[in-house]
This record gives structure tokens, C-alpha cells and sequence, in this order.
């Protein structure tokens, strides 16, 4: 993973790279003071003076000797202050900098710490866990900005609650209206059958001839009302799996077998190991699904089943060179009575993806318009371990 | 105990900060050139000690005061100390003269030095003896050399000499064989 240096190490940097330059530049400021304190003291040169000197007694050339001395141990007290500085600043400048980067590195936590607990509250939030409150402590602006992030969070909540609660709304709204409209269609024709009846009834030679086509068409709408009535029931019940273990390649063949007269199928099943899954749920996902494929695919282009394992699961695939999905409807087609079909319910691809999150699994779609559409869904391996 | 052991730690780190992170150039201080000479029932060692004195010795000589430049000598024998000694190059600049009075401690000689690169030669020079003893015939001769702390009596000033050496004395140690 490539390293992103984050707000702390850009501090430290800075502060380092300022610090560090800092010092050297008043560092090297004094020591050419002192550099130019000592040259001036160089240049004074007491010998020439006295050679001139009349020394006519010892006291006179003790006194004498006792001022070059003097002058002399000025000259060397300059010497010794700057090697002592040049010898020392480095333990000084250390000592300070070891001081002040402990120091800085305090308040740099300090800063940064509700800085990284905010950055991962975000983190959180943007996961989805909305009920989130930080501790409103710190210095003031880090306590505001905390208290403003508790209420965005509260607020948040609020939000995702009335989302919730919209969102329930517009599905119920959308199941009425495609229910209704379901139950409309086959009620037209009963209608209109009904009139033709009651049109037809004072002519009793007409009304007899018409009457057994009129009950069969009321008849067939009935059918299909409760038709509709088992799918929307169905869809609505608490779908609970009963799991066993069956071979998928065995009920792939018969249901494919019943097809593959008039429909080019190919079959590609790598594996036989058993399925741990709700065998009536796969019986029904994959006549639903190989249905839509059918539905979508242009006569004689074929249709590929496989059966594979990969990473200790078994991966279904059905795959067709069809009309495929409209990318704006792609997000929908799961959306119970959604269908681009003259003759669906809109129920099937409901009922397929309930059926297989009902056993633990996913769906997974993936379609492109005019060059297919391929669904694929996993199931546990059966095994004499496997947790019934 | 653990004073001297922390003050040695800390010792440790200075010299050590010397070495590498001081801007002081210094002096690189060290031994060189062991002669031996064999005299009745002694040997006989003369020893130059190279690169001491060149940077800033020549003013601190200047002020007048005698310096020490002070040297430990031992010789032993299978880990047994056969003889030490500790003695000393003492310097004293006359203003009046501008000359140096050099006097080895080690030979008792004084030198006048007319000027400071003489002086600097004279002062290298180390000579030392020890007794010869009949059963020994590998002596480890040992040296280093070390200096004072100098007190500015005017400006209340104290300033220690082994700056000049960065804080690091010179030292040699060498196994000398004498044939019997």
C-alpha cells in the first residue's frame, strides 16, 4: 500500500525543516560575531610597542611583562569563549531542539487527535453508522467544531429516518399502483363481457350463442386475477429456505432438458458436488431466469448454463445474447410488478432475488443492450460439516 | 555508583558530540614514532606526540601562565604494572623576550624556544626510561597524554585545555621486545 503522509508528518516536517534552519542560521550569526570579536583582537600586536620601551629597572619590566600578559589573556579569553561555543552549541541546540520537539509534538497530538477522531467518525458516517457522538472536549474551536458534528450526526439520523420512512411510502405506492393496475386488466375484458351480456340478453337466440365465449373469457380473467393474487402472495410472505442438499446439475438437466427442443441451451457444469440450498427456491430461480433469458434472446442464439466452484462456493451463471437491459433500468428490475416484458408480471425477478437472499446469498447482475445479459448467484458446497 | 556511572555515560556522549557534531576544528592529537634505546639496566623510549599544538595552543602559552601538558607512562609485564610515572611539559612564555621556557619533567631539561614552531617541536618531543629487568623481555609500554584546566584570574574564568584536543587524550599502547 503506497504511504500517505498525513497531517501530522506534514507538521513535523515543517516544523523540523523551520527549526532546523532556524537555529543554524542564529547559530552561524553568532559564531561570525564572535569570529570578528576575536580577528579584532588578532590584529593588535604589542610586541613592536614594546621593543621601543625603556625598561631601566625590574619593577618596570615586571609591569610590563604583567600588561602583555593581560592583553595577551584578553586575546586568549576570546579564543576559549568561541571554542567553547564551537565545541558546545551543537549540546545546546540539541538539548533545545529535543525540548522543543517534544513540545511540539504535544500540541500537534493535541491538535491532531480530534482531527484523526473526527476524520473517523466520517469514516463511520459514511459507512452508514449515523449515531455517532464524539466527546465535546478540547480547546474551543475543536469543542465547536465537535458540537457541530454531534448535531450534523443527530441530524443525519433524522434524515435517514424520514428517508426510511418516504422510501416505504414510494414502494407501497409503486406495489399499489402496479397491483392495481394487474387487477385492472383482466377486469376490462370482464367488463366488457358483461355488457355484451347484458346487450345481447333481450335477443335470447344471440345471448346463447355468445354466453359460453363470454364465461370462457370471464373464466380465463379470473384465472389470471388469481394469479395474481398467488404471485402478489407469495411475494409478500416471510420466505423461510429449507436447506438440503441436492445435486444442481441433475435439476439443471431436467429443466433444460424440457427446452432444449425448441431452444439452444449449452450446458457447462465443471463440477458434481451437492448444493446445500432450498431446492423448490432453485428450481423456481432458475426457470425464472432461464424463462427471461429465453424472453430476451433472439430466436436460435444460445443461451450458456454453467455450473462451477470457486473460493468453496457453487457459481450458477445463466447467460443470454439477447436484447439486454437499458442501463436506466437496470437499478429497477429487482422492483416487485417492474417489467419491460407484454406478457410479465414483474414478479419473477422479485421473487428470484428474495428467494436466493433468503438462503444467504446474492445476485448479481450484469448486462450490456443488444449484446446480453448474465445473472449469477452462489450456493454452499454441501459437506458432512456443513451446519444444519 | 551510578553518579560516576552517569557522569561517565554523559562524559561519553560530549566526546562523542565533539567528535562528530562540534564545528571546532581542533586538534587531532596523537602518538607516533617509538624509538628505543637501550642504556645500562634501562630502555631507553622517545616518543613524538604529532599534531597537539598547531590550532590555538599558541595563544593560550601567550598569557603567561605555565601550562602542563601532562603525560602517564606505564610499563608492564603480563598484566603487572612494572613502573608508572606521571610527569609533565611544563610552558612559560616570556612577554618581554617573546620566548617560551620549556621544562621536561621526564629529563629535568629546560629548553628556551626563540618561537613557537620551536617550541611546538621541543614540546613533541617525549623521552622516558624504565628499569631493564633480566627475567622480562616483552614489555606493553603504555602512554597518554592529558591537560589542566586554565583559571583567568581577571575575568573569574575557568576554561579546560582538553577542548583544544576535543576532549579526547592520546594514547598508545605498544609491546616493546628487548633482546637479553
Amino acid at each position: 500500500m503506497k504511504y500517505q503522509p498525513g497531517i501530522r508528518s506534514y507538521f513535523i516536517i515543517t516544523f523540523v525543516v523551520v527549526f532546523g534552519l532556524s537555529i543554524y542560521l542564529i547559530n552561524n550569526y553568532f559564531l561570525n560575531q564572535q569570529e570578528n570579536i576575536k580577528a579584532s583582537f588578532d590584529n593588535i600586536d604589542t610586541q613592536p610597542f614594546i621593543k621601543n620601551l625603556r625598561l631601566e629597572t625590574s619593577q618596570d619590566s615586571l609591569l610590563a611583562g604583567n600588561l602583555i600578559n593581560n592583553m595577551n589573556s584578553l586575546k586568549a579569553l576570546t579564543t576559549t569563549t568561541l571554542i567553547e561555543v564551537k565545541s558546545y552549541s551543537w549540546l545546546i541546540i540539541i538539548t533545545i531542539a529535543l525540548v522543543a520537539f517534544g513540545l511540539f509534538i504535544f500540541i500537534v497530538m493535541k491538535f491532531s487527535k480530534p482531527i484523526i477522531e473526527l476524520q473517523k467518525a466520517t469514516e463511520l458516517i459514511q459507512k452508514g453508522f449515523y449515531d455517532i457522538s464524539l466527546p465535546e472536549t478540547g480547546i474551543k474551536e475543536m469543542k465547536e467544531l465537535k458540537k457541530s458534528f454531534n448535531a450534523m450526526s443527530k441530524e443525519l439520523i433524522n434524515t435517514q429516518e424520514k428517508l426510511v420512512e418516504s422510501e416505504k411510502q414510494a414502494i407501497w405506492k409503486d406495489l399499489s399502483r402496479a397491483l392495481a393496475h394487474e387487477i385492472k386488466n383482466p377486469l376490462t375484458p370482464i367488463q366488457l363481457t358483461m355488457q355484451r351480456l347484458e346487450e345481447k340478453y333481450e335477443d335470447k337466440e344471440k345471448f346463447y350463442k355468445y354466453f359460453p365465449q363470454a364465461t370462457e373469457v370471464i373464466h380465463n380473467e379470473i384465472h389470471n386475477l388469481l394469479s395474481i393474487s398467488r404471485n402478489f402472495s407469495t411475494f409478500a410472505k416471510l420466505v423461510v429456505p429449507e436447506k438440503v442438499a441436492f445435486s444442481p446439475k441433475k435439476v439443471l438437466d431436467t429443466i433444460i432438458d424440457s427446452y432444449s427442443a425448441d431452444y439452444v441451451i449449452n450446458k457447462d457444469f465443471q463440477t458434481d458436488k451437492f448444493a446445500y440450498f432450498d431446492q423448490d427456491h432453485f428450481y423456481q430461480i432458475i426457470t425464472n431466469l432461464l424463462q427471461n433469458a429465453i424472453d430476451a434472446s433472439h430466436r436460435g442464439t444460445p443461451i450458456n448454463v454453467s455450473v462451477k466452484e470457486n473460493h468453496g462456493l457453487l457459481i450458477v451463471c445463466i447467460e443470454d445474447q439477447g436484447i439486454g437491459i437499458p442501463r436506466e433500468d437496470i437499478s429497477r428490475i429487482y422492483n416487485p410488478y417492474f417489467t419491460q416484458k407484454t406478457n410479465g408480471s414483474g414478479i419473477g425477478l422479485a421473487l428470484v432475488k428474495k428467494f436466493i437472499e433468503a438462503n444467504g446469498s446474492t445476485i448479481y447482475v450484469k448486462s450490456q443492450e443488444n449484446i446480453g445479459t448474465k445473472f449469477r448467484f452462489s450456493m454452499e458446497i454441501f459437506n458432512e460439516n456443513t451446519d444444519r | 555508583m551510578f553518579e560516576s556511572l552517569g557522569n561517565y555515560i554523559l562524559k561519553g556522549v560530549i566526546t562523542f558530540g565533539l567528535l562528530i557534531l562540534s564545528s571546532y576544528e581542533g586538534n587531532d592529537a596523537k602518538f607516533s614514532s617509538l624509538q628505543i634505546s637501550y642504556l645500562e639496566g634501562a630502555v631507553g623510549v622517545e616518543i613524538s606526540l604529532d599534531d597537539a599544538f598547531e590550532n590555538d595552543f599558541e595563544e593560550i602559552f601567550k598569557t603567561g601562565k605555565s601550562i602542563d601538558i601532562w603525560f602517564n607512562t606505564s610499563v608492564s609485564s603480563q598484566g603487572v604494572i612494572l613502573e608508572e610515572e606521571e610527569f609533565s611539559h611544563c610552558v612559560t612564555y616570556n612577554p618581554l623576550l617573546d620566548s617560551y621556557l620549556l621544562i621536561k619533567g621526564s629529563t629535568n631539561e629546560s629548553i628556551v624556544c626563540e618561537n613557537f614552531q620551536c617550541l611546538v617541536e621541543e614540546l613533541s618531543k617525549i623521552n622516558w626510561h624504565f628499569r631493564r629487568l633480566r627475567s622480562v623481555s616483552n614489555y606493553d609500554f603504555n602512554i597518554y597524554a592529558h591537560l589542566d584546566k586554565i583559571y583567568f584570574e581577571d575575568m573569574d574564568k575557568e576554561f579546560n585545555l582538553m577542548l583544544l584536543w576535543k576532549n579526547k587524550s592520546p594514547r598508545l599502547k605498544e609491546r616493546i621486545r628487548v633482546s637479553n
